[in-house]
């Protein structure tokens, strides 16, 4: 099962390069953020394609939109202002789908922000095989992802379990981390630029974890941060087009037989 | 020598705690809405306020914080995390048992008041609060609780869960 992540900025154009993005790497599932082109001239042009999506409902998430290929059973569990949960099902392939977009430490308070990310960790602690996706406006080395009060996600697929002051939690393991390093590419899915102490121009907000148990599902090769979509390259000047988007696409696969 | 010294001379507190209130007002949802939708209010396992305080590095903060109070009062004497009591309120439909808006939280001590509300941050920005609000005694919780039942953003959700749940 072939899922992405966009954040698509508020682009109003934006369904022409979905509709590239979906039909090149045939996704099965497409969550969006920052998403408000139309949903249903999505659907309908993928439908012209012989591509038959729906779109989930959802009633008080306004920041997540995510369109599934008809033949995917997926359930609105959770259906909050900063996340959704939906369970997932085809075939041999069982699992919650948890997407984000968490706010900024700057545009909500630290605290208000905390809590956002420990309910959601307290929602995923629920389910064993979870894949968790979005726009975390922080990078996997920052507090609210790495720490045992935050989402808890470590980049090691050996400790599954860690206890701090007599309480146990569930570590997930974050694959991000593989995009750091000294490369020859591009390394991060948001360039930002400031005349701050500490600047790292590219991060990784946007990011995939799973749980311990669901792991084994992934296509670990596959993982990938989309710099071109086919023939459109979404990288200009050395930096991401933000005629198109701010934010790159990242893409998972999974494997639906174990 | 008799050593009771207590003479068997407890009333029950007559003060509503948080949770009874909410659940007492939730509950009307249910017939409101033609048995479609259901405002349940259910004990959450985390005390989420102490766990910003006790996590590893949240403690710095939180010692700068009493530092910088300088007020004895706000640290001695408080209950500790585990003495709290924390509950979720949220939207589901009859027929979408799995469906969950949380729309907040509320966290109370062994006494009742002051109470805590987390709120969604949708209703808290359309109510004009911030997302976490301390409510000094019920009258004040009353308050606060009903405008954020009655908020836009739970109306719309209550709609559609009516809707898909006729």
């Amino acid at each position: 099962m072939n899922i992405a992540f966009w954040n698509t900025n508020r682009k109003a154009d934006i369904n022409k390069y979905l509709i590239k993005l979906i039909e090149w790497k045939n996704i099965d599932i497409m969550v969006l953020a920052e998403y408000k082109a139309n949903g249903n001239e999505l659907i309908n042009e993928l439908y012209t394609k012989n591509l038959y999506y729906n779109l989930v409902k959802t009633f008080s998430c306004n920041k997540i939109n995510v369109i599934a290929k008809d033949d995917i059973s997926c359930t609105l569990h959770d259906d909050n202002t900063y996340y959704i949960s939906l369970k997932i099902e085809r075939n041999n392939l069982n699992f919650q789908l948890f997407a984000s977009h968490l706010s900024s430490n700057l545009h909500d308070g630290e605290n208000e922000r905390k809590i956002v990310v420990q309910e959601m960790k307290n929602d995923i602690s629920k389910h064993k095989n979870a894949l968790i996706m979005g726009d975390f406006n922080s990078n996997p080395f920052e507090e609210s992802i790495v720490a045992f009060s935050g989402l808890h996600a470590l980049p090691t697929k050996e400790k599954t379990e860690r206890t701090v002051k007599t309480k146990k939690k569930e570590i997930l393991y974050n694959p991000m981390w593989k995009f750091f390093g000294d490369f020859d590419t591009i390394p991060g899915t948001y360039f930002y630029n400031n005349s701050k102490d500490v600047n790292y121009y590219w991060n990784i907000f946007d990011q995939i974890l799973l749980t311990h148990d669901f792991i084994k599902y992934l296509e670990d090769e596959k993982l990938e941060i989309i710099k071109e979509i086919k023939d459109i390259n979404l990288i200009k000047n050395k930096v991401i087009d933000k005629n198109i988007s701010d934010h790159l696409p990242i893409f998972v696969s999974l494997k639906e037989e174990y | 020598m008799d050593y009771n010294v207590w003479e068997n001379n407890f009333k029950k507190s007559e003060i509503k705690f948080p949770n009874e209130i909410a659940k007492e007002m939730c509950n009307q949802l249910y017939s409101v809405t033609d048995k479609k939708v259901m405002a349940k209010v259910e004990k959450y396992k985390e005390n989420f306020f102490d766990m910003n305080k006790s996590a590893p590095y949240m403690g710095l903060t939180a010692m700068d914080n009493f530092l910088k109070s300088r007020r004895i009062q706000d640290n001695l004497g408080e209950v500790s995390g585990n003495d709290k009591f924390t509950y979720e309120l949220y939207l589901t439909g009859v027929k979408t048992v799995d469906y969950k808006y949380r729309f907040c939280f509320i966290e109370n001590g062994v006494y009742p008041y002051p109470v805590k509300i987390a709120l969604d941050a949708e209703i808290a920005k359309e109510l004009e609060a911030s997302t976490i609000i301390e409510c000094k005694d019920e009258e004040e919780y009353v308050i606060s609780l009903k405008k954020i039942l009655t908020s836009k953003k739970m109306k719309g959700v209550i709609e559609g869960l009516m809707a898909i749940n006729s």
